[in-house]
């Protein structure tokens, strides 16, 4: 048997339960917001903090709301092939979801997300929506894509990987053909994966389902579903921001 | 020796092909079980009687039967440490 212990965190926001109410506090501005029956209620310090903690707040809040409607945030990137099949690129932070969603969206692929994805039962299969961010690529990647010190654009001031917010041709929901776990590695592999590394990894990137309330249940049986879709993991190098297209698609019929 | 084991309402488990992830709702923590812990989770959940689960499971399995028995001990304590199990115990 393994463990391990999953982070109640999203970006700057902590949350933590409270019986049927979910506190989310922001790390940087000691602002709080509940979400009690399904309803944003405001808390200490949210009418005092700017707009940006709000916001972040907010969504946040967003995502445990959404799962009363059955609609369950992953924490990956989610990108659109030219036959209209969603494919999600789950991993931690700094595993290239990111590099890889924009080296698919010069190829032609749209964007349902960078850092995450709203996945939903449909029949036997899973629906991914969009839940829009900017990509955000780092500037290190301009001699893999040369176009992107064209733009303009300025990391945003503090952000130690030097990220490029990106706007990119987005789509909004869609069938999922795959979820691909990636990690950078020194050589490529591209492998199906087991359900239960599926699963437990879904798990991890999808932290709410260990919220105490009365979605955790079906949350948890929505991972199990989509872990018994076609999953693969994907060690990748830089060598295949070129090629990942091609090796996505030759990967399911 | 177990007599009997419960399942605490906070915890919740789901199974695939090749395993099972069970999840605390209390401790904020997962665990996942490979298809022999599996199968024993699904004995306890079915609640069969502790005595009998080795039998049963070198039924399924390649294993002598005092080799089940070790496992399924060591499991149940293990799951009772986590607080995924209760224990009554004679």
């Amino acid at each position: 048997m393994s463990a391990a212990t999953v982070a109640w965190q999203w970006g700057d926001v902590d949350a933590s339960d409270h019986g049927d109410r979910t506190c989310l506090t922001h790390r940087h501005a000691d602002a709080r917001l509940w979400v009690d029956a399904g309803r944003l209620v405001r808390g200490e310090g949210y009418e005092r903090a700017d707009a940006t903690v709000r916001r972040e707040l907010a969504r946040v809040g967003a995502i445990i709301r959404l799962r009363a409607r059955g609609r369950y945030l992953v924490h990956a990137a989610g990108v659109v092939d030219p036959h209209g099949r969603a494919w999600l690129l789950s991993g931690d932070s700094g595993s290239g979801k990111s590099t890889l969603a924009y080296a698919l969206a010069r190829a032609g692929w749209t964007v349902l997300g960078d850092d995450g994805v709203l996945i939903e039962r449909s029949g036997a299969g899973l629906t991914a929506h969009a839940w829009r961010d900017p990509l955000r690529v780092s500037q290190q990647l301009a001699d893999a894509f040369p176009e992107i010190n064209d733009r303009e654009l300025r990391p945003a001031p503090g952000d130690p990987r030097n990220r490029l917010a990106l706007r990119m041709r987005g789509a909004r929901s869609a069938p999922v053909a795959a979820l691909v776990l990636i990690e950078k590695a020194a050589a490529f592999s591209f492998d199906r994966a087991a359900p239960l590394t599926a699963l437990a990894a879904l798990i991890r990137q999808s932290p709410w389902v260990i919220l105490g309330d009365a979605y955790a249940r079906p949350h948890l049986d929505l991972l199990r579903h989509a872990a018994a879709q076609p999953v693969f993991t994907l060690g990748h190098t830089r060598a295949e921001l070129h090629s990942l297209a091609a090796v996505l698609l030759g990967a399911v019929a | 020796m177990i007599t009997r084991c419960t399942i605490p309402a906070d915890v919740a488990c789901a199974s695939v092909e090749d395993g099972t992830v069970l999840l605390h709702m209390g401790t904020k923590r997962y665990f996942s079980l490979n298809d022999t812990g599996a199968e024993i989770w699904r004995m306890l959940e079915q609640d069969v009687p502790v005595s009998e689960i080795p039998a049963r499971l070198t039924a399924t399995y390649d294993v002598p039967l005092p080799d089940a028995h070790v496992a399924v001990v060591e499991l149940i304590a293990t799951l009772a440490e986590q607080g995924l199990l209760t224990i009554e115990a004679e």
